[in-house]
């Protein structure tokens, strides 16, 4: 060993890298070692076992159908269903009067004409007692023509005031589509998408409530407060508790970058964990699903979301936490109330979000923002399918309706996105500025 | 940091800037006084710092790596305030009392990592971790983990991470505690070496006879004070003009008593013991120049010689009484 003389100035801010690096390592280190990590890590893999599994199997479940306009009954018993006497233009409720054709079976009927659920179409324009809405229009979603035929003729008697355009968008048998600040607003013409796939609702509404419901509550929730609790709180605390804390800053390093490692290393750690959760979530939603192909590929910007709200909250919260641990040794206590306001909050948010001004105090408020600023992008047509599905009572509704809630934040998803995701990283960088603005003046006793 | 560089610029172009050095440091715990005006510059050599538990050995040393913050006066390592800029640590090895390092990880990982703690990419510092493993005798255990360490290998884990990064100041409190007879041969010795090798060193003690087989350069602290500060051996011979007993383990204590109170510098004799004889004098140096004879001349088999008044509460008293 030589007693060479080293230039000081320069020591604190030099070889800045290779020393992050080896505080991040040695953080993930210590986590891997640790029991604790491991019972967290295997609490959080069981929780997603255990709702996959209850996911799976209402997914492979089979709804009755159910004929929601009534068009598969024989209501005069002649052994014609309502829509072939419809079609051939005899009375449905006269025994003796009905088709010269063979009588179709009734489950012909049943669920013939399902919601569209593209949002693609022409522009258009709406024009209702010379107010004028501008939209979207979607034509040839008549999937029955029980619309579009006008030798229905009884049909077209039932049709009444507006007739074939009773949207009044100046197209027969359209669904009209508008997007504006209050969200979105879809008005299909009479005897257009009236008798929905109750299965297929089923199945895409439990989906979209379950990614929903599962993302803002298990992920956002539950994973992105739990995670910090018991991984961020003792970062700094731990060490000062134990006093090995002296090997790591009685070193060239400023105590606020160490801190600032620190939690990149918490980072590193929380990340990689939620994106194999959110990974193994999508992979197997994605397969299980209803999709027209064998994956659904759509859904990945809202496992992504997802996995972005939950690593901006875990990001926060343990900013905050760890905060808390260098402010006082009752840091897992103050952490602890912290999160029951969190709860109060995100269960007021999922309530009605926006609704109540004090749920924008909250991180989970802002986390979930982004997963509906994301999910109304993605999934545009779920207001429509919340509406028809309340409309005609179907099952899985509920789920949907829970979970969906259009952000009360930003005019577009886009702004709602960045206003929420600049909130969450500007919370993190101001608690940890004051964090290490504590750590600094902190006297290690 | 740029009043820093002048300091230190200034300060090598004028006179050598002390590695270390406190100037009227007094450290309070709210009504306690942990360090009350201390004043002391250290450069070069061993110098052990001695003192009861409590004396503020521990609060002097945190001030030292900034661990604290003085309440009043300034400390300065290689002329910077350690508390608002942490460059001199890149020139400081620190041993800390506590025994508590990271059990799940083994030795050479632990010194490897503080070795890149210092700014060493890992190649380097796994170099050095087996360079500073090897110095501290742990080169055969290096891969083992610290939590299967016995007490003195633990102690010299601490040393190799304090030496990684090659320091100019080394500061060990209390590095001996708690180990074995061999540990603490081996520690002294590396201790030593370092010595020899011109580092500056504070070790620290309440153990008199461990600090005195390292240096003979002392501060000792007592109450926060700073009691004494220099040459052990003068202390020492103060002390030795100072009334002290010898205690000798022997069947015929009575028989001897007689033959040592014939010596002109014994004013007393006692029998603590059945088979204990306390001699009582007022020059330690002369009584033990004369004792062989006394002790041939008596044909009398002695079995044990203390000095009991030979410790650091001795001193302390008699430095107490000075005041």
């Amino acid at each position: 060993m030589s007693n060479s003389s080293r230039p000081l100035s320069k020591s604190v801010w030099s070889k800045i890298d290779v020393k992050s690096w080896a505080i991040t390592e040695f953080t993930l280190r210590q986590y891997q070692t640790r029991k604790s990590t491991g019972a967290i890590a295997m609490i959080g893999i069981l929780l997603v076992t255990l709702v996959l599994l209850f996911y799976v199997k209402g997914q492979t479940s089979v709804i009755e159908a159910i004929d929601q306009d009534g068009d598969s009954y024989d209501w005069d018993g002649d052994g014609y269903s309502l829509a072939q006497e419809l079609q051939y233009g005899t009375n449905p409720e006269n025994a003796s009067d009905f088709p010269n054709v063979p009588a179709l079976p009734a489950s012909n009927w049943i669920d013939e004409d399902d919601f569209s659920y593209s949002m693609n179409g022409e522009k258009c324009q709406r024009n209702i007692y010379g107010i004028v809405s501008e939209g979207i229009c979607q034509i040839n979603v008549d999937d029955d023509g029980d619309c579009e035929r006008s030798d229905w003729v009884l049909q077209n008697k039932l049709i009444g005031q507006g007739g074939t355009d009773s949207n009044y968008d100046d197209i027969d048998c359209s669904v009209f589509i508008s997007t504006n600040i209050n969200g979105i607003t879809i008005i299909p013409d009479n005897f257009v998408d009236e008798d929905p796939n109750d299965n297929l609702y089923f199945h895409e509404a439990v989906h979209r409530g379950f990614v929903l419901g599962f993302g803002k509550i298990g992920f956002a929730f539950l994973m992105g407060i739990f995670l910090p609790l018991f991984l961020a709180t003792g970062l700094i605390r731990d060490e000062m508790e134990s006093e090995t804390l002296h090997y790591l800053i009685g070193k060239p390093i400023a105590r606020g970058e160490f801190y600032a490692y620190r939690l990149g290393g918490y980072f590193v750690m929380t990340w990689f964990y939620l994106a194999i959760l959110t990974t193994i979530m999508s992979l197997i939603t994605g397969f299980v699903a209803p999709s027209e192909s064998f994956f659904r590929f759509g859904d990945i910007q809202i496992w992504a979301s997802i996995l972005f709200a939950t690593c901006l909250m875990v990001m926060a919260y343990g900013t905050i936490f760890s905060t808390f641990g260098i402010f006082t040794k009752y840091g897992m206590l103050a952490s602890i109330f912290f999160g029951i306001w969190e709860f109060m909050m995100a269960m007021l948010t999922l309530i009605g979000t926006g609704s109540f001004f004090v749920t924008r105090m909250s991180i989970a408020f802002w986390g979930m923002q982004i997963i509906d600023s994301v999910s109304t992008f993605t999934w545009n047509d779920s207001e429509y399918l919340i509406s028809k599905g309340e409309y005609y009572g179907l099952e899985g509704n509920e789920a949907l309706s829970t979970f969906y809630n259009v952000p009360s934040i930003g005019s577009s998803p886009l702004t709602t996105l960045f206003i929420s995701s600049a909130v969450l990283i500007g919370i993190t960088l101001v608690v940890f500025y004051i964090g290490q603005s504590a750590f600094k003046r902190k006297e290690l006793k | 940091m740029n009043s820093n560089d002048s300091t230190e610029n200034n300060s090598a172009n004028t006179n050598v800037v002390p590695a270390l050095m406190l100037d009227h440091v007094s450290k309070w715990y709210g009504n306690i006084v942990g360090l009350n005006d201390v004043s002391i510059a250290i450069n070069g050599g061993v110098t052990g710092l001695l003192g009861m538990n409590g004396a503020g050995k521990s609060t002097l040393f945190k001030l030292i790596v900034g661990k604290l913050k003085p309440s009043q006066g300034t400390v300065r390592l290689f002329g910077i305030n350690p508390w608002e800029n942490k460059a001199p640590f890149s020139k400081i090895g620190y041993v800390p009392e506590h025994e508590k390092l990271y059990d799940w990880m083994t030795a050479f990982d632990f010194v490897t990592i503080m070795g890149r703690l210092f700014g060493h990419s890992r190649d380097s510092a796994e170099e050095r971790a087996k360079h500073v493993l090897k110095f501290v005798g742990l080169e055969d255990v290096m891969h083992k983990e610290l939590g299967k360490y016995s007490k003195g290998m633990r102690q010299r884990a601490k040393i190799a991470q304090a030496l990684v990064n090659d320091p100019d100041l080394i500061i060990l409190d209390e590095p001996l505690q708690g180990c074995d007879p061999l540990a603490r041969t081996t520690i002294m010795n590396v201790i030593r070496e370092l010595g020899s090798m011109g580092k500056t060193i504070v070790v620290s003690s309440h153990i008199l006879s461990e600090i005195e087989r390292i240096t003979e350069q002392i501060v000792i602290l007592h109450n926060g004070r700073l009691l004494a500060l220099g040459n052990l051996h003068a202390i020492r011979d103060l002390l030795d003009k100072h009334p002290h007993r010898i205690s000798l383990t022997t069947k015929q204590p009575r028989e001897l008593a007689s033959k040592f109170l014939n010596h002109e510098s014994v004013y007393g004799v006692h029998f603590p013991a059945e088979n204990e004889l306390l001699v009582e004098t007022h020059d330690l140096g002369n009584v033990h120049r004369d004792m062989p004879l006394i002790l041939e001349e008596s044909g009398i088999r002695v079995t044990a010689i203390e000095n009991p008044d030979d410790n650091l509460e001795s001193i302390l008293e008699y430095l107490m009484e000075g005041r």
